[in-house]
């Protein structure tokens, strides 16, 4: 099994861990049973219990709700927008591409992390603000790429070739140039917004202010308990930071066969 | 009555005081196949791309305009020179639907991820046309290729340099345009390619066709060619028939 393989296994994984959480009606409240606190694994809790005896399983089925579809949504806002500012730039250059490098650099003057900080203390810290601040953290990447890109293609001579022979300006831009030309490197740029959402919210949901609050499960959370509470089973303490592990290290594997993908097809 | 034309009248291009175009007149009409000749650095390609409106910003168009007069010497369109949403209009109306254009680098103008067979299928879909399998087929037929399924399914980088400027000629068919702007396009093949490409043309003239042959190739202009502008140093300097301005000292 190549490494690949393993890489789109685990994000086949955390997909269907989402479909199971919102299917499955696992109840977070009613799986309290402090008479079971710290079980070793079995067939009635196969990675074993935490301290108030609940499956932790379950629970980190149900904590891909804290992020795969807000990390979804931060992707969105990198490409849709990083894109579409630089799109706009690449593509007239001049005054407007000066005017949203800007405008799209904005985001920019603070390091990612603290933006999305500052963020989550103005806004109330919610799965959309973080969902917005980490796309928006890409935002300036995304579109000085994009921007440099369509610069460099837009005078090529099959854009020109097809502009005279009558192709719109969108189906140009559109079908040879964004789909041609910055396909892989805006799902590039969307995996790493996924990966920096999942350790923002992680992060956030590990030092508890700003992130997921008990008894609603995230891999921080679980992270944090796992390492303070020793009565735990070893499986248990060990399968969420595991499990953290492996997602971003598929997501960041997958952004570097891309990455490989994209530079052999530039050259 | 007179036929459809493509005109391009005083056309002035500079790049900061330096004028690279200076007054440049000439005109052909449908069936026509007008060539341009001239030293390199003459002006050709840049006249060419003008009419196509490539050559937008610098160096760019000062003055001048491209007009296409319709049967009864109506202006079907005029591309003015100011940068505008009136010459992005004209230009709309001018590309693909009366003018196409065959550009130098002809493989490097095709799109390098489709192949053949769908560049030419999009480019009669863009100009409202059939672009079934067999319209595709008569398209590339039409520009000299005497098996035209076996280009279907190959990608740019498998074709020769004649093969592609063929496919570029179907390209610029499909379309359905009166007129055609051939920039260099035998250049770098030799004698018989050029040969068989140039009677492909002349025969697409015959047909109707209004071509705007951009060539260094004095030979092939005085076999094929009906008119002559000869430039330099960005003025037109002679205009004629091919056979009276291009002589034997010429050649």
């Amino acid at each position: 099994m190549t490494v690949r393989a393993w890489a789109w296994l685990v994000v086949g994984a955390v997909v269907f861990a989402r479909l199971l959480s919102w299917l499955g009606g696992y109840d977070i409240v009613a799986d309290v049973d402090p008479s079971n606190s710290g079980a070793a694994p079995g067939t009635a809790a196969w990675l074993g219990t935490d301290a108030l005896g609940r499956d932790i399983a379950w629970r980190m089925v149900k904590a891909t709700d804290a992020f795969v579809v807000p990390s979804v949504g931060a992707a969105l806002v990198a490409v849709g927008l990083g894109g579409g500012l630089g799109t706009l730039g690449g593509w007239f250059g001049g005054t407007i591409e000066r005017a949203s490098g800007a405008v799209a650099g904005l985001p920019g003057a603070a390091p990612r992390f603290v933006m999305v900080l500052l963020l989550a203390t103005i806004f109330e810290p919610s799965s959309v603000v973080l969902a917005v601040g980490c796309g928006l953290a890409f935002v300036p990447q995304a579109a000085a790429e994009v921007a440099a890109r369509l610069g460099a293609m837009r005078r090529t001579a099959f854009v020109e070739a097809s502009l005279v022979h009558g192709v719109g300006v969108a189906r140009v831009l559109g079908g040879h140039l964004l789909w041609t030309g910055c396909r892989l490197l805006l799902l590039r740029l969307a995996l790493q917004s996924v990966a920096f959402y999942v350790v923002v919210e992680t992060t956030l949901s590990y030092l508890g202010a700003l992130g997921v609050q008990e008894p609603l499960p995230s891999f921080g959370n679980m992270v944090a308990r796992g390492l303070v509470d020793s009565r735990l089973h070893l499986v248990a303490r060990l399968a969420p930071p595991t499990a953290l592990w492996l997602l971003l290290s598929a997501l960041l594997h997958v952004d570097g066969v891309v990455a490989r993908r994209d530079s052999r097809r530039a050259t | 009555m007179t036929a459809t034309i493509l005109e391009v009248r005083k056309l002035v291009i500079s790049a900061g005081e330096a004028p690279l175009i200076d007054d440049v007149s000439f005109a052909v009409r449908r069936g026509e196949l007008l060539a341009v000749v001239g030293a390199s650095g003459a002006g050709k390609s840049l006249s060419g791309r003008a009419m196509v409106g490539l050559v937008p910003f610098l160096p760019g168009v000062v003055s001048g305009e491209v007009r296409v007069l319709g049967d009864d010497g109506t202006a079907l369109v005029t591309v003015p020179s100011e940068v505008g949403p009136a010459r992005e209009r004209a230009l709309k109306a001018l590309r693909g639907r009366l003018v196409g254009w065959i550009p130098q680098d002809a493989r490097a103008a095709l799109s390098p991820i489709d192949t053949v067979g769908r560049q030419v299928a999009d480019a009669l879909r863009h100009a409202g046309r059939p672009h079934d399998r067999d319209s595709m087929l008569e398209a590339l037929a039409q520009a000299g290729f005497p098996q035209p399924a076996v280009l279907v399914n190959c990608y740019p980088h498998t074709l020769s340099g004649g093969m592609a400027r063929r496919v570029q000629v179907a390209l610029g068919l499909s379309t359905g345009a009166p007129f055609l702007v051939a920039d260099e396009p035998t250049t770098g093949l030799d004698r018989p390619v050029q040969a068989r490409l140039v009677q492909t043309l002349r025969r697409l003239c015959d047909g109707g066709l209004g071509l705007v042959w951009i060539t260094h190739e004095l030979g092939l202009v005085r076999r094929f060619a009906d008119h002559v502008v000869v430039l330099e140093r960005g003025c037109v300097v002679r205009k004629g028939p091919a056979t009276e301005v291009i002589d034997e000292d010429s050649l």
